[in-house]
């Protein structure tokens, strides 16, 4: 009779298929940066536009505000969790400055821009740390209440922007200054793109270089166990959910700042769709426990350069959702492909 | 009756897991019309011969001839369509759903009928269930509303409605009352009038002589004997079950042990149903056991102490003072370190590194300002832990997933020595490991005794008791029964406390 294996107690030989080919594992586990290479050839072949230093700057600008959501999905992600009201949040935060300075007329007192820019940014948290409330104390599944949280930001949207257009009026300093954010630059380099490389530093050395960053990792590796051993799982939920609401925050600003106005209808912008691609591009694992901040970088210029490219050789926007969406389901498939080879 | 003498039989099986043999050419023969009970300690390997007889596990060697046609048994799937049906103590049944759909499962995948027949469902599941007596159950309710144990008569019907004529039944009476029991014995005994072979596992001597015809013993997955139940008592069947050579399996322990005062004391604790009145005292620099059949509650007391689970009654004291425990975290932060039975879904975390796993548990001993991890540290000391346990790798940025069983559980037992815990709960820490590392365990175990540790070792395994703990807490049914001393620890006694044979 055949020997055959169990399926609770799998035989464990010590040297592992894919461990070892040292080729094929690093091709497999930095497959993003080998599709941003490939994205990036075939870009310089189908555009001479491509690599003009404007067109560059112009995909690291406009990627700032996916980053930083992007930054804020990862730690969900790591700890296992999902946050799907990321769009709407970045919504309700970008108005909150337009209608703090214009509706509120903070616009004409001396600290009036900072106090607004709290504001947004802790609307951001506040609505991650419900989000962090529910999950984590409450032990509810993050998928249905960060869905929630979608609808219940969306609506304070609305409701606060009455669905109209709060449009900033550019005489006035306060504005000149917010609106300055997303024009200035310093040596040749918006003050967005400095922004999105600080946080992505910050978080690359928060990620992989603290205790907090460990375990919030050990936290979506395995909670039941990391509870087990005695630490407080729960806090770490709270906090990752609570930092992707910031973030969102943020990012709100940056659209605002852009725009000059507010409107309900940025939270028609798929940042969840789009940032949690990224993430898994980069090798998260949706399981959580797995997953890092550069390959989540790799992943979010992936997608850019994709959508970039298309712009340039001008492809419709229907095609083009199409084409990500094969992208996506290809390096997903890679994914799987590889975890199963080492497993 | 039939043409064959046994509906059941199986001979020479062999069947190994991981180099460790769970069976090692074992034999079995039912009879249609006879009521067959298994017998043995945990880990004897009555589980894994019906997890063959079922198609859950195939043989590695060896023969199986159901009704003395020899066949190969390659699924749970094939061994319904030769009548097999083996009734597990957690019942496989669709709470939610209806009893007759429960019953008719396998009939509402449109195989045999596009559109389901409710009524006709519905009259087929009643005159199933008046057939066995238990006709007033409602075909309509959900399972779910059910009690525990006409769940059970649901499962028995669902067997017999696909014509199985040999039933397993696992410890089927564990959760039913006295009064069910009877109704159950009934069942069975009407099943074997119509000569059903049927093979009953139980711990329960009592109910084994009642109802058995012929027993059949293991022992350390080895076949002992079979025997009319007639012709035995209960000392002689225990007998066949215990005494085996322990010897020098377990290193011995030298003069540097010093038993010192109680550092854990529990008192009349009482936790859910499986935790009723429980009481021991571990002291500093020696290995309490608590011992016991599978499911007497030794793990439930264990968490109910730490505050894992609701704690309802009895006290706790901790160095001296009385605790209450709230959690995990609780009982970390106040020195008890915890090593949990299931080591693959609590003890490590199988996907990441063996140096993070290591060190998460105390992750705070390696930061410093704004939780910045000094990772030199951190490498130095996980590699000095990984000395100091044996944990064979080459490269502790492996992940735990690549090692083996042993070495995995080393890897846990690393993290919990690497937090300053002094009281030790290790809960069945050589379950799924091979010989070798057992043994490594145990001296791991020893030298903690050494710096004066106090470890509480949960084991399923007899041997394990009397090898390694210098007292010995035997726990029933949810109580703690006996106290052992080192001296008087024998396979026989535990098993009499275990069972509650001869209890003075």
């Amino acid at each position: 009779m055949a020997r055959q294996t169990n399926g609770a107690e799998p035989p464990k030989n010590e040297s592992r298929p894919g461990e070892g080919n040292g080729v094929v594992k690093i091709l497999f586990k930095y497959n993003a940066v080998l599709l941003l290479v490939i994205m990036f050839i075939v870009a310089c072949t189908l555009s001479e536009h491509f690599l003009s230093s404007g067109n560059l700057v112009n995909i690291l600008r406009q990627q700032s505000t996916y980053m930083l959501v992007a930054l804020g999905m990862l730690t969900v992600m790591l700890t296992g969790g999902i946050d799907l009201s990321v769009s709407s949040v970045v919504a309700v935060a970008s108005i909150m400055v337009p209608y703090c300075l214009k509706i509120w007329g903070l616009q004409n007192e001396p600290w009036g821009l900072m106090v607004s820019i709290i504001i947004a940014v802790a609307m951001g948290f506040l609505f991650g740390a419900m989000n962090g409330f529910l999950i984590a104390r409450l032990n509810m599944p993050a998928f249905i209440v960060t869905l929630a949280m979608m609808y219940a930001a969306k609506g304070v949207a609305y409701i606060i922007t009455d669905a109209n257009t709060i449009l900033l009026d550019s005489n006035i300093p306060a504005v000149q200054v917010f609106i300055g954010f997303s024009t200035g630059r310093i040596g040749g380099i918006p003050y967005e793109v400095i922004l999105m490389i600080i946080l992505v530093v910050v978080f690359f050395f928060l990620m992989h270089y603290t205790g907090f960053g460990r375990l919030i990792t050990a936290t979506g590796s395995n909670e039941q166990a990391v509870q087990l051993a005695g630490i407080n799982s729960r806090k770490y939920k709270f906090w990752a959910y609570t930092i992707s609401g910031t973030l969102c925050g943020v990012a709100g600003l940056i659209i605002a700042s852009r725009s000059g106005s507010a409107t309900a209808l940025t939270t028609q912008t798929n940042f969840d769709m789009t940032t949690i691609a990224a993430v898994v591009i980069g090798g998260a694992s949706l399981k959580g426990g797995e997953g890092s901040v550069h390959m989540t970088v790799v992943g979010v210029f992936v997608l850019a350069v994709i959508g970039n490219i298309m712009n340039l050789t001008q492809l419709g926007v229907y095609p083009q959702l199409v084409v990500k969406a094969v992208i996506i389901v290809m390096a997903v498939l890679l994914k799987s492909v590889s975890s199963k080879a080492s497993d | 009756m039939a043409e064959y003498e046994y509906a059941v039989e199986m001979s020479g099986i062999y069947k190994s897991f991981e180099g460790v043999h769970a069976l090692e050419d074992v034999s079995l023969a039912v009879r249609p019309g006879e009521i067959h009970a298994l017998m043995g300690e945990n880990g004897a390997g009555k589980s894994t011969l019906i997890k063959v007889l079922s198609g859950a596990h195939q043989a590695d060697a060896g023969t199986v001839r159901i009704k003395g046609v020899q066949t190969e048994i390659r699924s749970t799937r094939d061994a319904n369509e030769k009548g097999i049906a083996v009734i597990y103590q957690e019942f496989a049944l669709m709470p939610h759903m209806s009893v007759a759909e429960n019953i008719f499962v396998d009939e509402l995948n449109g195989k045999y009928h596009r559109w389901v027949d409710w009524k006709a469902l519905n009259e087929r599941a009643k005159d199933a269930l008046e057939a066995i007596q238990f006709g007033d159950i409602d075909p309509r309710a959900a399972v779910k509303d059910l009690s525990v144990a006409y769940q059970q008569v649901v499962e028995i019907c669902k067997a017999l409605t696909r014509k199985s004529d040999i039933l397993v039944l696992d410890e089927p009476t564990a959760v039913l009352t006295n009064r069910e029991v009877d109704k159950l014995f009934e069942l069975i005994g009407a099943l074997k009038s119509q000569g059903a072979a049927i093979i009953y596992i139980s711990h329960r001597l009592e109910e084994i002589f009642r109802i058995s015809d012929r027993i059949t013993v293991f022992k350390d997955g080895k076949y002992v004997d079979t025997v009319h139940t007639k012709d035995v008592n209960d000392k002689q069947l225990v007998n066949m079950m215990i005494g085996r050579d322990l010897a020098s399996f377990f290193p011995a322990r030298d003069e540097r042990q010093k038993i010192g005062g109680v550092v854990l004391k529990v008192e009349r604790v009482k936790a859910g149903k499986a935790v009723r009145d429980v009481s021991f005292e571990l002291h500093e620099g020696e290995v309490l056991g608590l011992s016991g059949l599978v499911g007497a509650g030794r793990t439930e007391t264990v968490r109910a102490i730490l505050g894992i689970d609701a704690l309802e009654e009895g006290k706790v004291w901790l160095n001296g003072s009385e605790v209450r425990l709230k959690s995990a975290k609780d009982a970390f932060d106040k020195g008890i370190g915890f090593l949990p039975e299931d080591r693959k879904n609590q003890g490590v975390l199988l996907r990441m590194q063996i140096k993070y796993n290591i060190t998460f548990s105390c992750i705070s001993k390696f930061t410093t300002f704004a939780s910045w991890l000094l990772k030199k540290a951190e490498t130095a000391f996980a590699l000095e832990m990984r000395e100091k346990v044996g944990i064979k790798t080459g490269n502790i940025r492996n992940l735990v997933s690549s090692l083996s069983g042993g070495n995995q559980q080393k890897v846990a037992i690393a993290r919990i020595l690497a937090s300053d815990s002094k009281v030790l709960i290790l809960d069945e820490p050589t379950r799924g490991v091979d010989v070798g590392a057992k043994m490594e365990i145990f001296k791991l175990i020893n030298e903690l005794i050494y710096q004066n540790y106090a470890v509480l070792l949960i084991s399923s395994e007899m041997v394990e008791i009397i090898g390694m703990c210098d007292h010995a807490v035997v726990f029933r049914e949810g109580r703690s029964v006996g106290k052992i001393r080192k001296e008087d620890l024998s396979e026989e006694l535990l098993i009499h406390y275990a069972m509650g044979i001869g209890e003075e």
